[in-house]
Parts: structure tokens; C-alpha cells; sequence
């Protein structure tokens, strides 16, 4: 009665169907990469026309004076909120699900529970706020708020608790304080599950185009992804150029995430969503 | 991995901020003024070559802010940075709208003593043109004057035959000549105007009729409005000498549209400070020549022309207020020669006035003389209207005019429907700002 | 044991305060002092820092504007648009993927490529696709002699497609979420199904929509926040254009505060948009309990 359990995998018609799909899916990206390498006036002409690429609208974007800036404004920033956020957030989701302590209920609730208030709610008082602490115009604008950002403690939390009591028991007869055993113990463990915390928190802060363009006035100061505004200049009408723009903001991202994709699902999958 | 991971990023960073960080001791010596500007003249050459001649002159460096974005763009963000307490030295704001909303609102620094101290006669030079406030002061310098008048494609008029406009002239007689030169077939409208203020409501401008009553509630519900958005709608829609609303949508483009498409638009209303771009080849190449002719006017108590103004103003919280002044100085007597625009200054020589319009029409190529200039911007014999919407709430009453009458003339509501929303939206904003 | 018990709970307060702290200072204050400002006159440039309580006016100009129910009413077919997209096909792909098929593993990367780009940059190219006369899209239209319908310039279908596009971009999330709640269900459900001879529109719905149920409700309280937070989605497509068909309640937030400087409204504003999701989730919760007893 034992069916193969591991069938070969087929490439039937449903196989081709999900194909065409998935180029489908992939569709714009193609577009947007094969329309930058375009001049201005060739945007429109038919996909499979024979028209001459041109390198000009990339030296044009990456000639720019502060494109670099953007570049390493975005790096500096998402790495510098990664290392902060995983020192502020790991002990906490430790202690939220290791640990025992008056008022962790409450607390859990309405941190929990401020994750329904949208961004537009608070941009407003953000802005006024940071206005009043000098905190605008730096990428730290960015950086503060975002380290204690609610949904990566509830990643990590979720995680935590599926680590098997037993590793902790071993440890505390032994006399560990909490501090040892979440170092030596769990962080090891956890590896996955910070890489997806790292990955998302990547791709969230460098996609982020509100915050900076509303926070950040000066232009070498500036991220990359409000300073595709940038090549809207003449008329909007150089489709090409903002392409040759947005692919460059894009293509880091994207190419971080083939690489490690295996933590992007992992990290949709533990996150305990499920139930 | 996760090591490698961590160190990968220590590394990344130390090394970005050593390049961050080092971009900035270059400026330390040099005096330096900072200003903002919108991102198109980053790339233009005529606002490269006035910088680096003010440079020159003076040995103190411009440090130019573009903003992200289109125009519309630039005026929005420039609002949220200097209400963030932006240190940028000189504010353009160009239009008067924009100038007295900021003024209004604090940003600037009033300016009658500081230039007094440079020993200058402001009155002298700019007379008339200084944007005094309510309280007495001016807190901006203007740098130029735009007029509005008529541009059109000598080609395409070439090409149907007809006779080049010339004014004075009136709007029936506009649209006559457009529909001449309209040939749907080929693709060509004989005439373009912008889907915003202050094209939607020409006429009515031009007669002055007051955008507020006396109660200072909205008067838009008086007839001359309606009948000029009938008819700026009747252009696309029922003449057919223009593009249909909708279509312009779609194009997604913005002012400088037709410097880059004009090739098949025969007219078009706009500011002079158009020139500019259709003198530039090498920004805006085209392959057609194009004539200046008066803005039609609106009848006999309509015979008024749109002035607007460009004007220069300190910041409060200027980082380099001494050369700030200086800047402001010289661009408010120069930068016209550079931008080959019309200064504001209260008199000028004969030879002065050759030059503003010998500029443009030298750099046209010929295809357009200084008396053709100067007669159809200057001598045209007409009055001057308005054509901004200045007052209270004034920035949402121009949005919603905006918003509703494009609504209208796409056929998404009839015209009473557009008058009533506008007359009682533009309440609901003058009443919310008391 | 009380001894080890207390230490516990002061380095557990010392391992929770970075984060507290920071979120406190940084996140929770501006909350509350949004609360604050919507109670508080400041709707203009001049009277930025002014601390003048104007109670509940700022709230009943926006509860009697007619523009606050029409941006809330788009907010709310956005939102629609949305959330039956993201669903439906969130949950149909899981299902397609669960599937062997050759290459799989690659098609499911282009699957989830939108959801690691930004809608700015991606915004750019489908304004270029959807483009009404010169667009590729309707291009094809051209091909078999229709015309296409204008897309995001046109007044009626510029909400719905830009939902359609934000809805496309956050696909990933839902397809992984149900593909790995998928994998979770026991294989002998599925063997007991074949051996009954089970037809696949039964197995779905005996089988695979009551286990996923859990996974399912908590993607659809997620997808509904989610929705109606449009603002960025909006800006990279259509500015709010054309007309005010796409003004939704996020952008008309955006345009109070920062367009037309008037805070105190558009804190209101926000305020309102939270206490909204606020319901919205809790009626989530209490059908899914309902749902949940069955």
C-alpha cells in the first residue's frame, strides 16, 4: 500500500501554469530593469523592440553628487538599528518568556496592543516631538524610534518559548544567573531566529519612505528610498532615469533576500502565527 | 555565520562612517551660504554659471539643497523643513503665494534695516516691487517678475497655413486661431493650458473679480467663475482645440511638458519665464521655433495681464546670516541676467532693458526678436491681475479649486454640483483656520 | 526558593528596561502626545506650541466635515479591495504551492519577491505599465482592438488598482504563513481522505479550512490593519489623484498636517483611523471566538 513518498517531481501543465505565474510575479522587476537601460524617448516603444541600451541613466543616477551619501546613510542606519535593536530586544523577549515577574501581563498587553496604532496616527506628534528634542534631520531620527520596535519582540518572544525547558533547568541547577544562560544558551540557539529578525528589520528600515523624507531635510543627509524622489526632476517625464533610480535602491535588498531566503520563510513560519 | 554576520557589519559601518564623515571637512575654510532650490536647476547650466560667478565676485561658496520631487513637491517639503526649524540660509519662494504663507508664518527675517546697513536704497531699487507685510516690513527681496502671455509653435502655424497671432487680441479670437491650426488627425491641438489655477479661472481673474466677499466668506459662487470654467472646459471637450483633461492626467507629467512635447501643441499660456526652457537646447532640445504673442484679454474690464513674482528672503535661523544678506543682495540685482528673466527692479536703463529681453532673444536663435519681447510682455497695454489665490486658507482654497474643477472637466460632476462643493468646502477651511 | 525567586524578578525588570525604556521615550510618548494634540488648537504655523484646549472641537469639525467621510469611505474600499486580495490569493497560492512541482521552490522566490521591495520604487514601474495610451498593458488591449481602461488615471479604478498593486506587494507574507500551517496538518488526515475517496473541494473543506482556521483569522486581524494603512501606497502611485478619487483617510492625514499645517485636525484624524482598527479588531476577535466554538 506505500505510495512513493517522495515522487519525482512532476512538470506537468499545473508546473507551467505556476511558471508563467511566477514570471508574471516577476514581471515589473523585468520591465523596470530592461526600460532603465532605455533613453527618455525610447521608454514607450514595444518591449521586444530593437532599441539601443544606453548606460546613461545609470552614470546619471550614480554620477550623482550625493548618491553615495544616500547609500551609506542607508547602510549605516539599518546596521546600527539592527545591532541596537537585538541588545535592547533579545534580553526583553528572554525575560518576557523565560522569566517571571510582577506586571509582565500587563505590560506584554500593551506593548502588544500598540501595534494597532498606525503610522499616520503618530506622524504628527512624531514630527512635533522630535522637532522639540532636535532629533530631526539625522539619521538617529530613524534609528531611536525603531530599536524598540513591538513586532520584533513578539518574533523573538514567540521563539523563545518553543526553547524546551529542559535547557534551562540543566543550567539553573547549576546556579547560572539569567544573564549566562541567555548568553551562552540561548543566543547560540537562536540563531535562525535573529537572522530573520536581522533580515526583516533590513528590508523594513531600507524600504522606510515616510519617516526619512518627512524627518530628514538635508539632501546629503537623506536615504535612499525617499531620494528616488530625486530623479523625478525633469517633468516626470524620464521614465528611464527614475527606473535606472529604483532599480539601484532596490537591487541590495532583493539580493539579500535570495540569499537568505530560508530565514525569511523560517521567520514567517515560527512566528507563531499559526495558533 | 553569525559572527561573520556581526563583524561583516561593524566593518560595513565603520567604514561608512569614515566616508560620511570626511565629506564634511572639505567646506571648513571657505565662506559658505546655503540655499534650496527645486531639483530641475541642479542640471541646468545657467543656475550652475550664476553660482560660480556670485563665487567669483564675492569668495563665498553656494551650497545648493535640492528637494526631492516635482515643483509641487518642492513647495510642500520646503514647508515641512523650514517649519522643522531648517537652518538653510536663503528661502526662494516663488509666486506670491508661497511667500506670504511663509512670511506670515515667521520664517523670515524683516530686512528694511539689514540692507539699509549695506548701504543700500531698497526703494531705489526695487521700489514698487517690495512685498511689504501688514506690519510695514518686507521680508523678501524679489529677483524677478513673471508675466504671462501667449507662446506658440511657428511650425505648426507654418504648417496650417495661418498667420502668426499677434496682439492685442482677445480669447474668442484665441480660440478661433487654435481651432485653424487644430488638426486632430495628425495628433495636433492648437491649444494647451495648465489643469490648474490660474488657467481654470482666466477670465474671471482677469477682471478682478474678488475670490472673497466682503464677509470674507467664498465668492466663488459668482458667475464669472462659472463661466470661465465652462468654457476652459468647452476648450478640451467640446472645441476640441485642446488636449481633454483627462488625457493630460494621464501624460503624468508635469509644467515642463510641452518644452519636451510641444511639437504638436500649437499655443500655450504660460509665464514667461517659460522662455528658458525653450531657448535650451541642450536641456530641452526640440525641433521647432517658436513666437510670443500678448495673453488675450477678457474683454474691455478684463484687459489685465497675470504678474507674478519671485522673491528671496533670509531665514530666521540662517546657519551664515552675513552671507545670506550678501546673497540676497546680489541675486535680487543679477540673477535675472542668468536666467534670462525680467527683473523687478524699479527702473532700469534703456540699455538695462535691452538687455532683459536681448538676453532671451539672443539666446532663442533668432526665434524671437527684442521687440517682439518687448512688446508682447512689456508694452502690451494691459493691466495687472492676480494669479495667485491670496488670502485666507488660501493654499486649501487653491486645492480645492484645483480638485474640483478637474473633477468637472473630467465629467465626474456637473457644474453647479463643482461651484456648491467648492463655495462650501472653501467655507468649511475659512471657517476652521479662525 | 523566595530568594531566587526575587533576584529573578529584578534582573528580569533590568532585562526588560532597555527595550521599555526606549519605547516609552520613543514610541509611547509621541502616542500620547498625539492623544494630547488633537485636544489642542493647533492648526496653523503660528500657533505651533500653542497649549490652548479646545477639547472636543477639533473632533467634531472632523466628525462633521463631509471631506472626513468621503476619505473614510475610500479608506474603507481600499481596505475591501485589499483584504479580499490578499486573502484569497494568499490563501489559494498557499494551497497551489503545497503542491510538488518542478522548480517549485524557485517560482515560490518570485512569488515573494514584491513583498522585499518598496511600493516607491515599484510605484514607478507600474505607473509606467498601467500608462493609459503609451503603457505596454494596454498596449495588449490595443492588440485585440479594445481600448484599456485607464488605470490609475482614471477616477473610478485608481482605488481599486492601487489597492490591487499595495495587496500584490504584501502576498508573500500570507502564502508562507498558510504554506507552513499547511505542512502542519497530519499526513493521515490526508491518507484517511484518500482511502474514503474524498473529493478535493471535501478535503478542503473538512480537512484544510478548519485546521487552518487559527493561522487564517490572525492573517486576515493582520491584513486588516494593514489595509488601512495606505499612505505610502497612495503616494507612490497616485498622490491622491486623479481628482480626490484615491484621497484616503491615511493621505487626507498627511495632507492636514503637513500640506495645510493644521496638526490638532490631523491628530484627531488619527486618532479616529486607531480607535477605528481598534473595533475593527476587536469584532475580528469576537466572530473568530464565535467561529472558534462551533
Amino acid at each position: 500500500m506505500g505510495k512513493q513518498l517522495k515522487q519525482k517531481e512532476p512538470l506537468n501543465a499545473f508546473a507551467i501554469v505556476m511558471w508563467v505565474l511566477g514570471v508574471l510575479s516577476l514581471f515589473p522587476f523585468i520591465m523596470m530593469v530592461v526600460i532603465s537601460f532605455r533613453a527618455s524617448g525610447d521608454a514607450y516603444k514595444p518591449i521586444f523592440a530593437p532599441v539601443s541600451m544606453t548606460l546613461k541613466n545609470y552614470k546619471t543616477v550614480l554620477g550623482n553628487d550625493n548618491f553615495f551619501n544616500w547609500y551609506s546613510n542607508t547602510i549605516v542606519t539599518v546596521c546600527v538599528t539592527i545591532i541596537l535593536r537585538l541588545a535592547v530586544t533579545i534580553p526583553a523577549s528572554f525575560a518576557f518568556s523565560r522569566m517571571q515577574f510582577k506586571g509582565r501581563t500587563i505590560i506584554w498587553a500593551i506593548l502588544i496592543a500598540t501595534m494597532m496604532v498606525p503610522g499616520e496616527t503618530t506622524m504628527v506628534p512624531r514630527y512635533l516631538y522630535f522637532k522639540q528634542i532636535h532629533l530631526l534631520d539625522s539619521i538617529w531620527v530613524i534609528i531611536l524610534p525603531e530599536v524598540s520596535e513591538v513586532f520584533y519582540l513578539m518574533l523573538l518572544t514567540e521563539f523563545f518559548s518553543s526553547v524546551p525547558e529542559d535547557f534551562l533547568e540543566a543550567a539553573r541547577i547549576d546556579g547560572a544567573s539569567n544573564l549566562r544562560i541567555m548568553l551562552q544558551i540561548f543566543i547560540p540557539l537562536s540563531g535562525a531566529s535573529i537572522a530573520t529578525a536581522v533580515l526583516f528589520s533590513f528590508i523594513n528600515i531600507w524600504n522606510n519612505f515616510i519617516d526619512p523624507y518627512l524627518f530628514i531635510n538635508t539632501i546629503s543627509k537623506q536615504l535612499i528610498t525617499p531620494a528616488l524622489k530625486f530623479f523625478q526632476e525633469r517633468g516626470g517625464a524620464n521614465i528611464p532615469m527614475q527606473l535606472a533610480g529604483a532599480s539601484m535602491a532596490i537591487v541590495p535588498v532583493i539580493i539579500l533576500f535570495i540569499v537568505t531566503q530560508k530565514y525569511f520563510v523560517a521567520g514567517v513560519s515560527s512566528s507563531g502565527i499559526k495558533g | 555565520m553569525k559572527k561573520a554576520l556581526i563583524t561583516l557589519l561593524l566593518l560595513t559601518i565603520a567604514v561608512a562612517t569614515v566616508f560620511a564623515s570626511g565629506s564634511k571637512e572639505a567646506k571648513q575654510e571657505t565662506r559658505v551660504v546655503t540655499t534650496v532650490c527645486r531639483a530641475s536647476y541642479v542640471n541646468e547650466e545657467w543656475f550652475n554659471s550664476m553660482n560660480a560667478a556670485f563665487e567669483a565676485e564675492t569668495g563665498i561658496h553656494v551650497d545648493v539643497q535640492p528637494t526631492p520631487g516635482n515643483d509641487a513637491d518642492h513647495d510642500a517639503k520646503l514647508n515641512i523643513d523650514l517649519l522643522a526649524g531648517s537652518t538653510i540660509d536663503v528661502i526662494p519662494s516663488l509666486g506670491p503665494k508661497f511667500y506670504y504663507n511663509r512670511a506670515d508664518a515667521g520664517y523670515f527675517v524683516a530686512l528694511d534695516d539689514l540692507i539699509a546697513s549695506k548701504g543700500i536704497d531698497a526703494k531705489e531699487v526695487w521700489g514698487s516691487y517690495l512685498p511689504y507685510s501688514d506690519d510695514g516690513h518686507y521680508y523678501a527681496v524679489p529677483y524677478k517678475q513673471e508675466v504671462y502671455c501667449v507662446f506658440y509653435n511657428k511650425n505648426l502655424f507654418d504648417r496650417a497655413g495661418v498667420p502668426y497671432p499677434e496682439g492685442p487680441w482677445t480669447w474668442d479670437e484665441y480660440v478661433e486661431t487654435a481651432k485653424k491650426v487644430t488638426d486632430l488627425s495628425a495628433g495636433i491641438y492648437g491649444s494647451y493650458m495648465n489643469i490648474e489655477n490660474p488657467w481654470f479661472i482666466l477670465s474671471a481673474k482677469q477682471k478682478n473679480i474678488p475670490l472673497y466677499k466682503e464677509d470674507g466668506t467664498c465668492n466663488f459662487d459668482a458667475p464669472e467663475f462659472r463661466e470661465s470654467i465652462e468654457w476652459y472646459k468647452s476648450l478640451g471637450n467640446d472645441l476640441k482645440i485642446q488636449m481633454p483633461v483627462e488625457e493630460v492626467v494621464n501624460e503624468n507629467a508635469s509644467w515642463n511638458y510641452y518644452a519636451m512635447a510641444g511639437d504638436h501643441l500649437a499655443l500655450f499660456v504660460q509665464g514667461n519665464w517659460f522662455t528658458r526652457l525653450l531657448n535650451s537646447q541642450t536641456d530641452y532640445p526640440k525641433d521647432w521655433d517658436y513666437g510670443v504673442a500678448p495673453t488675450p484679454s477678457a474683454g474691455e474690464d478684463g484687459n489685465n495681464n497675470f504678474v507674478s513674482m519671485g522673491y528671496y528672503s533670509i531665514n530666521k535661523n540662517a546657519e551664515h546670516p552675513e552671507e545670506a544678506l550678501e546673497y540676497l543682495i546680489w541675486l535680487g540685482q543679477n540673477q535675472w541676467k542668468f536666467e534670462g528673466q525680467i527683473p523687478a527692479l524699479a527702473s532700469l536703463t534703456a540699455e538695462e532693458q535691452n538687455q532683459v529681453f536681448s538676453a532671451i532673444a539672443d539666446a532663442s536663435h533668432g526665434q524671437v526678436t527684442v521687440s517682439d519681447l518687448y512688446e508682447n510682455f512689456m508694452n502690451t497695454g494691459m493691466g495687472v491681475a492676480q494669479s495667485d489665490i491670496i488670502g485666507t486658507a488660501a493654499d486649501e482654497y487653491n486645492r480645492i479649486v484645483n480638485d474640483e474643477v478637474a473633477a468637472y472637466c473630467m465629467d465626474l460632476q456637473d457644474i453647479d454640483t463643482t461651484i456648491s462643493k467648492i463655495c462650501s468646502r472653501v467655507n468649511e477651511a475659512i471657517k476652521n483656520v479662525q | 526558593m523566595a530568594q531566587i525567586t526575587k533576584k529573578n524578578e529584578k534582573s528580569a525588570y533590568l532585562f526588560i528596561l532597555p527595550f521599555v525604556l526606549m519605547f516609552v521615550i520613543y514610541k509611547l510618548y509621541p502616542m500620547i502626545y498625539g492623544f494630547a494634540v488633537s485636544f489642542l488648537d493647533r492648526n496653523s504655523t503660528k500657533k505651533l506650541s500653542s497649549i490652548d484646549f479646545v477639547w472636543f472641537k477639533n473632533y467634531i469639525n472632523v466628525l462633521t466635515s463631509k471631506t472626513f467621510w468621503e476619505t473614510l469611505g475610500r479608506s474603507f474600499y481600499f481596505a475591501a479591495v485589499y483584504t479580499v486580495f490578499v486573502m484569497f490569493f494568499g490563501f489559494l497560492f498557499g494551497v497551489l504551492f503545497n503542491n510538488e512541482f518542478k522548480g517549485r521552490k524557485i517560482v515560490r522566490t518570485m512569488f515573494y519577491m514584491p513583498y522585499v521591495t518598496n511600493i516607491i520604487a515599484i510605484g514607478i514601474v507600474f505607473k509606467y505599465l498601467l500608462n493609459p495610451t503609451k503603457g505596454p498593458i494596454n498596449a495588449i488591449f490595443r492588440l485585440f482592438g479594445q481600448v484599456g481602461p485607464k488605470w490609475l488615471s482614471s477616477p473610478t479604478m485608481a482605488l481599486p488598482t492601487a489597492a490591487v498593486i499595495g495587496a500584490w506587494l504584501a502576498l508573500a507574507f500570507n502564502i508562507i504563513t498558510v504554506l507552513a500551517a499547511l505542512q502542519e496538518i497530519p499526513k493521515d488526515l490526508y491518507e484517511v481522505a484518500e482511502i474514503e475517496g474524498v473529493s478535493f473541494t471535501q478535503k478542503l473543506w473538512y480537512i484544510i479550512l478548519p485546521m487552518l482556521k487559527p493561522a487564517l483569522f490572525m492573517l486576515l486581524t493582520i491584513t486588516v490593519i494593514n489595509s488601512f494603512k495606505s499612505y505610502t501606497t497612495i503616494v507612490g502611485l497616485t498622490a491622491g489623484g486623479p481628482g480626490t478619487s484615491t484621497r484616503t483617510l491615511s493621505y487626507q492625514i498627511y495632507e492636514d498636517a503637513f500640506t495645510y499645517m493644521k496638526f490638532s485636525i490631523a491628530s484627531a484624524e488619527g486618532v479616529l483611523l486607531t480607535i477605528l482598527i481598534v473595533m475593527i479588531n476587536n469584532a475580528l476577535n469576537k466572530v473568530r471566538d464565535l467561529w472558534g466554538n462551533n
